[in-house]
């Protein structure tokens, strides 16, 4: 195999995580990834080797998504369960699959700028200006909708605290 | 100082020089309220990634096949590579888990490991640029057997088979040729007689470009190189990957005529 190739299958994982946050639906970001994958292996001289190959797929999958399949496609369709939760015993609705499950819900009533973002950054550890790049969009934008993002998923997921407010400005 | 959730998100993320990092553990240390909106973040943050966990597929990944198999589209043409394409195609194929994922773009030298319906192929006749109409010179058998190509052509998806009078049609794969044209690889068993054949759309129709016949029987006798001519046409016509499904059905809805974007 090619660089390419190798890099390409060993992201492969996190392109399906991204996909996953992206279309909140396990059926259409496995959709998603093939196609990005497809649209990557023709388009495999654009890349430049040494370059980011993670945020040129990323960007693909961006544009895929945007474009072309979800106007195709009902919108909203639940995150299918099952797929990511995986315990250990069927009979049994442990505390950590709730907290899963709350998780996901949470991510997914997110705009979807917002949860891009907080896939990028804090799912794939991305830096501020990588996330930039790959959405194409200011730094400082990154940041807004970061910080906007986490400070929904910390209400709901941040613990019984009473809500604390970031008005101290 | 102030600390808003950009700037925790900031600390957080390590985004933060040592003289800013310095400003907000000092801001923190003297506001309570920051210091739990940064702890119910992090909580957050912790409960994302174990909600999201990285799944690395067990087994056989079709789509890392996928990427294994293909090939870059060769500047040149070759004579002696296709066999070493065609065995890493097979031992692709041989480790594949039944398709969990179409393969559309699996490369075209490879297109007679998907077809097992027509296996044997005792001689490969070339015929090439014979087009429809001589086929259908060939009495009233072949009329018909014109009709149904077209149809086939015209409608069946890739891996598409259709029966009619006990004749098989099976269509193969689509690319875009570079002349711009929509061509399709076939399969025919006709009678006793087994076609490969490569027909291409054209404002006339569909026109076969490349055929070859061979008795039916003896399967698994297909000879290695007996669609040399076909594979000898579909170099001639450019190295355009296989087309995907949704391309297909785009085209199967509109008439295989409108031009590829």
């Amino acid at each position: 195999m090619t660089e390419f190739q190798t890099q390409l299958v060993a992201l492969l994982p996190r392109l399906r995580r991204f996909a996953l946050t992206l279309t909140q639906s396990a059926h259409e970001a496995d959709d998603l990834v093939q196609a990005g994958v497809e649209r990557a292996l023709r388009h495999a001289d654009r890349w430049e080797p040494g370059s980011a190959l993670d945020s040129w797929m990323y960007r693909i999958l961006q544009n895929l998504w945007r474009d072309e399949l979800r106007a195709h496609r009902r919108r909203n369709e639940p995150l299918e369960e099952d797929t990511e939760v995986m315990g250990e015993d069927g009979r049994e609705v442990n505390l950590q699959q709730l907290q899963w499950a709350e998780a996901r819900s949470a991510v997914a009533a997110l705009p979807e700028d917002q949860r891009v973002v907080l896939t990028l950054v804090v799912l794939d550890g991305l830096s501020y200006q990588q996330a930039a790049d790959v959405l194409e969009v200011p730094i400082g934008t990154v940041m807004s909708r970061l910080s906007r993002a986490r400070a929904r998923m910390a209400e709901r997921l941040g613990g019984g605290v009473a809500t604390v407010r970031q008005l101290k400005r | 100082m102030e600390l808003n959730d950009e700037m925790l998100c900031a600390y957080i993320d390590g985004e933060l020089d040592d003289r800013q990092r310095q400003q907000v553990e000092d801001g923190l240390a003297a506001d309570a309220g920051a210091r739990l909106r940064l702890a119910r973040m992090r909580e957050a943050d912790a409960q994302l990634r174990a909600a999201f966990p990285l799944v690395t597929t067990a087994g056989d990944d079709p789509l890392a096949a996928l990427i294994a198999g293909h090939r870059a589209a060769p500047v040149a043409t070759q004579t002696t590579e296709p066999a070493a394409a065609a065995a890493t195609a097979a031992a692709t194929a041989a480790s594949m888990p039944p398709p969990a994922v179409r393969t559309p773009t699996a490369t075209r030298r490879s297109w007679r490991r998907r077809t097992p319906l027509l296996t044997a192929l005792a001689a490969g006749i070339g015929a090439i640029s014979v087009s429809v109409a001589l086929l259908l010179s060939g009495g009233d058998r072949s009329g018909q057997a014109d009709a149904v190509l077209s149809a086939a052509l015209d409608q069946l998806p890739s891996g598409g088979e259709r029966v009619e009078g006990g004749d098989h049609t099976r269509l193969v794969l689509s690319f875009k040729a570079d002349d711009g044209r929509w061509c399709r690889v076939f399969e025919q068993k006709v009678a006793n007689e087994q076609r490969d054949g490569l027909a291409c759309h054209d404002s006339q129709g569909w026109q076969v470009v490349a055929l070859e016949t061979g008795a039916a029987g003896e399967p698994g006798m297909k000879p290695a190189g007996a669609s040399a001519s076909i594979d000898a046409m579909m170099d001639r016509l450019g190295n355009a990957p296989v087309a995907e499904a949704d391309t297909e059905q785009r085209l199967i809805s509109q008439g295989w005529s409108e031009p590829a974007r």
